[in-house]
């Protein structure tokens, strides 16, 4: 923890995060379709990294299953998905990634092509509820292309804006790609942990797109116009060297994309990296 | 004359009083459901004359305003949500489960043994994939509300 910057108000943070956490997820369990447990968690990872991400993600696991109930399923779940959600959105923070900048739009179409295919090809379900899942692949098939045409656009422009615009694109593609595993994950455990037929198992997959869809399409959304105000929340309260070190990564960042005429050259990003440590 | 003005109004009488039965809100002659129990513990209901355009959800808003049950709930994406049926609400150790014996139709999977049985009078009906927005009045389909406990 201490390599993480001072150990008590770590743990603090990490402390209040996960009651942050508890709070929105129970806040808005009454609200169908919508969380934004993922933007909240994203964030916090993204800025505090790995380690920390993964501890809120365990004791939130943990510690929602007072409030919802105790199912191994549901908890084997949450462990898997959020742990997996910490380290990729940790590792992405704290490298940059801008690999991933130019990946998002990918990302970001192929699901869009899956929304898609679905729509028109459409999926064995009730059909006195195919209507409700049409409109809202439909809705999520124009927000996925909205993202991915924004982020392609935004990988030509330089400036603090863009990159802002660049890594919040960046997250909200992958936090929708994420909560597609989420529920692909779940189709696996939850027939496994109750020792379901194949055909239980197909209809559970099948009924999963109802809670999927628009999941996703909250998790598109909430990342895209959240994560820049909660990154940035999450970043006051970092300690005074890390919140330094941030700064020059992100500074060596925009002045890498503008042609090196920033302050700090690509060749100190390392060195001041390990002078902060 | 005078007796076609009162032909006239008789059949326009008649004409208005066929149509205003044609539009009364929420009765649709071509379903038929028969309660076959309804108390705290269980409501079960069986389709006489069913039309797959219309879901369970329909059949018992028929019955409740019948005075035959009460039911209440909320809406979730998988539709109609059952939170208390005859005055019994659901609480954080017991819940309204559906069953039915819709299994599959039309490559569409309406319940499972493996998911939970029921018994009812011999006939055995499954735990439902489906709320009771998702399920279609199917002729001579079986569905059951049973307050289950999550022990």
């Amino acid at each position: 923890m201490n390599g993480e910057g001072g150990s008590a108000r770590t743990i603090a943070v990490c402390a209040v995060t996960t009651a942050l956490l508890l709070a929105v997820q129970a806040a808005l369990s009454m609200v169908s379709g919508v969380e934004l447990v993922t933007v909240f968690l994203l964030a916090f990872c993204y800025v505090y990294g790995v380690r920390c991400g993964c501890c809120v993600a365990t004791a939130f696991s943990l510690l929602r299953c007072f409030l919802f109930g105790f199912y191994p399923d549901v908890i084997l779940l949450y462990l898997i998905y959020y742990n997996a959600f910490a380290l990729l959105f940790g590792t992405t923070g704290r490298r940059g990634w801008r690999a991933a900048a130019y990946v998002s739009p990918a990302v970001l179409l192929l699901l869009a092509a899956g929304a898609l295919s679905l729509a028109l090809a459409g999926l064995p379900v009730s059909p006195l509820l195919w209507e409700r899942l049409l409109v809202a692949l439909w809705a999520l098939f124009a927000v996925l292309c909205f993202l991915a045409a924004l982020s392609v656009l935004l990988l030509f422009l330089s400036g603090r804006g863009a990159r802002i615009g660049r890594e919040a694109a960046m997250c909200a593609s992958l936090a929708a790609a994420m909560t597609v595993l989420f529920t692909l994950l779940s189709d696996v455990i939850t027939p496994l942990c109750y020792g379901w037929s194949a055909d239980a198992a197909l209809g559970f997959f099948y009924t999963g797109f109802f809670a999927m869809i628009p999941q996703t399409l909250c998790a598109a959304v909430s990342v895209s116009l959240l994560f820049y105000p909660l990154e940035h929340a999450f970043s006051c309260a970092l300690p005074a060297n890390r919140r330094k070190e941030r700064a020059h990564r992100i500074g060596a960042d925009v002045s890498r994309k503008m042609g090196r005429r920033g302050q700090n050259a690509p060749s100190n990003d390392g060195r001041t990296q390990k002078d902060m440590v | 004359m005078r007796k076609l003005y009162v032909v006239t109004a008789a059949c326009a009488a008649v004409c208005a009083a066929l149509f205003a039965a044609g539009c009364a809100p929420g009765r649709e002659p071509s379903v038929s459901v028969r309660l076959l129990r309804s108390d705290r513990e269980a409501v079960v209901v069986e389709v006489a004359e069913g039309d797959e355009g219309k879901s369970l959800y329909d059949a018992l808003v028929l019955l409740r305003e019948d005075g035959a049950l009460t039911f209440g709930g909320s809406e979730s994406e998988f539709g109609f949500y059952v939170t208390s049926v005859n005055g019994v609400e659901a609480s954080e150790s017991a819940y309204w489960a559906v069953y039915t014996s819709l299994g599959t139709l039309d490559g569409v999977v309406y319940s499972d043994p493996s998911y939970g049985t029921w018994a009812y009078e011999g006939r055995e009906l499954s735990s439902a994939s489906y709320g009771v927005s998702g399920l279609p009045l199917a002729d001579g389909a079986l569905f059951a509300l049973v307050y289950t406990s999550l022990e």
